[in-house]
């Protein structure tokens, strides 16, 4: 029987983007759910009550001024739908957050509140016996989000495990390469390698398995993003951004060496394509959360054939 | 760390932004600045009275377009191009014909417009030498060029160089880009040196001396011929919306990158009007020059005459294997006897001319690119070889589409004629577009609800993005009209539609046998672009 996998990833927050995921099974009647790391948000908004009573927010160059419950909540939405935190202050509050680890401590509280509502959401919606799903913290995510991700009934966190479904064998690794920014869970190279190794050790079966990692194997073409200058700005040329390989030695050292069935990525978020690496197919799907456009792959898995089919989606 | 607005913290890929100078400079430099020179020719023969400095202000025009790409490229940053837009709106079908209408079409000028600088900026600059100096020698050689074989040979050679370019990278593409907005200068600098220099009387007595004709004997020539010595509204009218439009098109490519542009809003603001104002300002120069120093009325005598028949013009302007267009790259053998100012002058038109057609065969190649990533054509086409760093096969189909264009642009020139087909072609792309944007906020209401506040903006109630996408087609549906009327009057060939009639069936077979090739696989391309409902 066939398997229809569908694969998205780096939802960053976006309540669009993760609901889209929580109901893709049913819109493209897929077997198996699987959400990449980056579940969480890089911004928080905060939403200033100012003295007249009204609230005001300052985000993407443009500053929205509303003066009742019903407007206000709508700008939450809004905010919340791309990807944003929200947080409502007064002006004294939002001038008290000053140093980064105050700044920390508010993203905290909005990502555990946010997390907490998508873990009840899913498992409202999702019933793990009919469709599988498994969903995992990637590097830009901090580390106390875990006991979050692994509370729901109906989602499994896959990171640093394999998970047998329907025969399959997903290898989950939310770690990536060390990044400019040294994000929370960035890690060597040989540090990755020596996850990927121990974990794909224990499965059974490589040409039954699928990888699930975040970070894309280097100089594959799904992990081309623009070089950057001291200063973090991107290179410039031709009319177009200089775009070099960022992903990971180890990964594609890994994938080289075990040749599963499948390897999923994301990371990168402009970088979507799938390709070839020996017999492994490989698969950035990219991510456009901030638009609330998700992103991702449907896989047709079949037990003779193994990847009978594959399409990038955009829903 | 807290900045002033909203709070951000560490992760990866926050500051991949790029200048609004950067952006500017990317949406000036794709239209061929030059192609403004052979404009003062066609544009007043087909539309007589038509007064070029003027009708660049109808550029006005494009700006509500610009303004459309505007409220899509800030809507939908990471996305960018018409393919996204206007299948995210309307349609993946939809989508790819309104994208192939302007990929071929931007394709077909850089394969077809080689001929342009070969005729115009060579054979041309070497032929005002050989005319100044009265030198059979130096004619010859232009004749020589002139021909149809030596052309397509020097034209296929070049059509070469601009693929090594491509396999070469950005970098080298980046590099000739500003060498051909430093030539579009230099020209201007020439033409106004040569108004200082030599002036319409010099201009006058050096026509008399070596055209073998009267100046006041072409003017009055010209009149018969249907010239018109005032300026004609309607004319100027459909001159600008036509071929001065035309010379815009590619400003727009700048929505490609934007996601990647720092304070995409005022950036993207920047790079899609400021561009429009820098061409007004360059074209504006170039043709009020040109009439400065050949007289406005003697132009357009030239242009009539031109159009009623090669054997009209003055001897020493008639070729023997090519149209005869007296563009100033050929004038300028009575503005000047220097002859490095002439072929500098050609050199000019040369350089920005290639460069620019170069630069307008790298959108395409992004969205063949983009049609094989979405299974509408091969897969083989979005591969990268890992040698180059670059869509291969994507580079090749361009390559090859474009020398077939280089090929029809040069035997079969009524085919070609005026290239009046690239501009109904890409305008019925822009009408598929100005659609979109009318309908976006209705179709894909929870992507503009939640899209920045800049793009929400409402007149009367109206989003200003539907009143944009409105204006789009008014000025869309209106081009049509204008190009339209050369074939209506008998004076261009019905070969134009065939051509766009062919180009329009291509995109929807293309789609059609993927629809079907991808049903019988288990993944329908209707499922891949159809949206999850968020609730």
């Amino acid at each position: 029987m066939v398997l229809k996998l569908f694969f998205a990833t780096d939802v960053h927050g976006s309540e669009t983007t993760f609901r889209k995921w929580l109901n893709a099974a049913g819109h493209y009647g897929a077997d198996v759910l699987l959400l990449g790391g980056d579940l969480t948000g890089k911004m928080l908004v905060p939403i200033v009550q100012e003295q007249d009573g009204t609230w005001t927010a300052r985000y993407e160059g443009a500053r929205v001024r509303v003066d009742d419950e019903k407007a206000l909540a709508e700008v939450e939405k809004a905010l919340r739908q791309r990807g944003y935190y929200t947080q409502r202050m007064t002006p004294e509050e939002k001038e008290s957050v000053r140093t980064p680890e105050q700044v920390e401590e508010l993203f905290k509280s909005r990502m555990a509140e946010v997390l907490q509502g998508w873990v009840g959401l899913a498992d409202e919606r999702l019933d793990p016996a009919k469709t599988p799903a498994v969903w995992m913290p990637g590097n830009d995510d901090l580390e106390f989000i875990d006991p979050f991700v692994s509370s729901s009934k109906a989602i499994q966190n896959g990171d640093g495990r394999v998970i047998e479904i329907g025969g399959y064998y997903i290898l989950s690794i939310g770690n990536a390469n060390t990044t400019p920014w040294n994000c929370p869970r960035d890690v060597t190279e040989d540090v990755l390698a020596q996850k990927i190794d121990e974990l794909a050790a224990t499965v059974p079966d490589m040409s039954r398995c699928i990888f699930n990692v975040h970070a894309p194997p280097w100089g594959s073409n799904l992990d081309l993003a623009p070089e950057l200058d001291d200063d973090f700005k991107p290179t410039v040329e031709g009319g177009g951004l200089k775009m070099i390989p960022v992903g990971s030695t180890a990964v594609l050292e890994a994938i080289r060496k075990w040749q599963p069935l499948l390897s999923l990525h994301g990371h990168i978020h402009e970088c979507s394509a799938g390709i070839k690496i020996g017999r492994t197919l490989c698969i950035n799907t990219g991510s456009e959360y901030h638009e609330g456009v998700l992103r991702g792959s449907l896989v047709l898995l079949d037990p003779k054939k193994g990847v009978k089919n594959f399409a990038l989606t955009v829903g | 760390m807290a900045t002033q607005d909203v709070f951000i913290r560490t992760s990866s890929g926050l500051t991949r932004q790029i200048s609004a100078r950067d952006a500017l400079m990317y949406s000036a430099m794709n239209p061929g600045l030059l192609y403004s020179l052979v404009y003062i020719v066609w544009a007043p023969a087909f539309y007589p009275g038509a007064h070029m400095g003027l009708a660049v202000l109808f550029v006005l025009m494009i700006f509500p377009i610009a303004g459309l790409y505007w409220y899509f490229s800030v809507s939908m940053p990471r996305s960018g191009g018409e393919y996204i837009y206007v299948s995210r709106t309307l349609h993946p079908a939809l989508g790819l014909w309104a994208c192939f209408m302007l990929s071929v079409t931007a394709l077909s000028w850089t394969g077809q417009l080689q001929d342009w600088w070969i005729r115009w900026g060579l054979a041309d600059a070497i032929r005002s030498v050989g005319i100044s100096h009265n030198s059979k020698g130096w004619i010859d050689v232009a004749n020589a060029i002139d021909q149809p074989i030596v052309r397509f040979l020097i034209g296929t050679g070049a059509l070469l160089l601009t693929l090594w370019l491509f396999m070469k990278g950005t970098r080298a593409m980046m590099r000739v880009s500003y060498w051909a907005v430093a030539f579009a200068w230099l020209a201007v600098l020439i033409l106004g040196l040569l108004v200082i220099v030599t002036g319409q009387a010099g201009f006058r007595d050096n026509f008399n001396r070596l055209s073998g004709a009267d100046y006041n004997a072409i003017l009055q020539a010209g009149k018969q011929a249907g010239a018109l010595f005032k300026v004609g509204f309607v004319a100027t009218l459909y001159a600008g919306m036509v071929y001065v439009n035309l010379n815009t098109l590619g400003q727009t490519f700048s929505a490609n990158l934007a996601g990647e542009i720092r304070g995409v809003a005022k950036s993207q603001a920047l790079a899609l009007f400021g561009s429009l104002v820098m061409q007004m300002a360059i074209w504006f120069a170039a043709y009020m020059l040109v009439y400065a120093i050949v007289g406005t009325n003697f132009m357009q005598a030239l242009d009539s005459l031109w159009l009623k028949g090669v054997h009209s013009l003055p001897p020493a302007l008639q070729h023997a294997h090519t149209s005869s267009e007296p563009v100033p790259m050929l004038l300028i053998a009575f503005m000047t006897g220097s002859p490095i100012l002439q072929l500098l002058f050609g050199l000019c038109f040369i350089v920005a001319t290639w460069v620019s057609l170069a630069g307008l065969g790298f959108a395409p190649i992004r969205n063949v690119f983009a049609w094989s990533f979405d299974r509408l054509i091969p897969t083989k086409f979005s591969e990268i070889k890992t040698r180059y760093r670059a869509p291969v096969y994507s580079i090749v189909a361009v390559i090859v589409v474009a020398e077939v264009f280089l090929y029809l642009g040069i035997y079969s020139p009524a085919y070609s004629t005026a290239i009046l087909y690239t501009i109904i072609a890409w305008f019925l792309g822009w009408i598929i577009l100005g659609i979109a944007g009318i309908v976006y906020p209705y179709r894909r209401k929870e992507l503009f609800e939640a899209g920045p506040p800049a793009t929400q903006r409402r007149i009367g109630g109206i989003p200003v993005i539907s009143i944009l996408g409105f204006l789009t087609l008014v000025v869309s549906v209106g081009t049509e009209w204008a190009v339209g009327q050369p074939f209506f009057k008998g004076d261009a060939s019905a070969s134009q539609y065939l051509t766009v009639l062919g180009m329009a069936v291509i995109p929807v077979i293309i789609y059609v046998i993927a629809h079907f090739y991808h049903k019988s696989k288990g993944i329908p391309i209707k499922l891949q672009f159809s949206q999850v409902p968020p609730e």
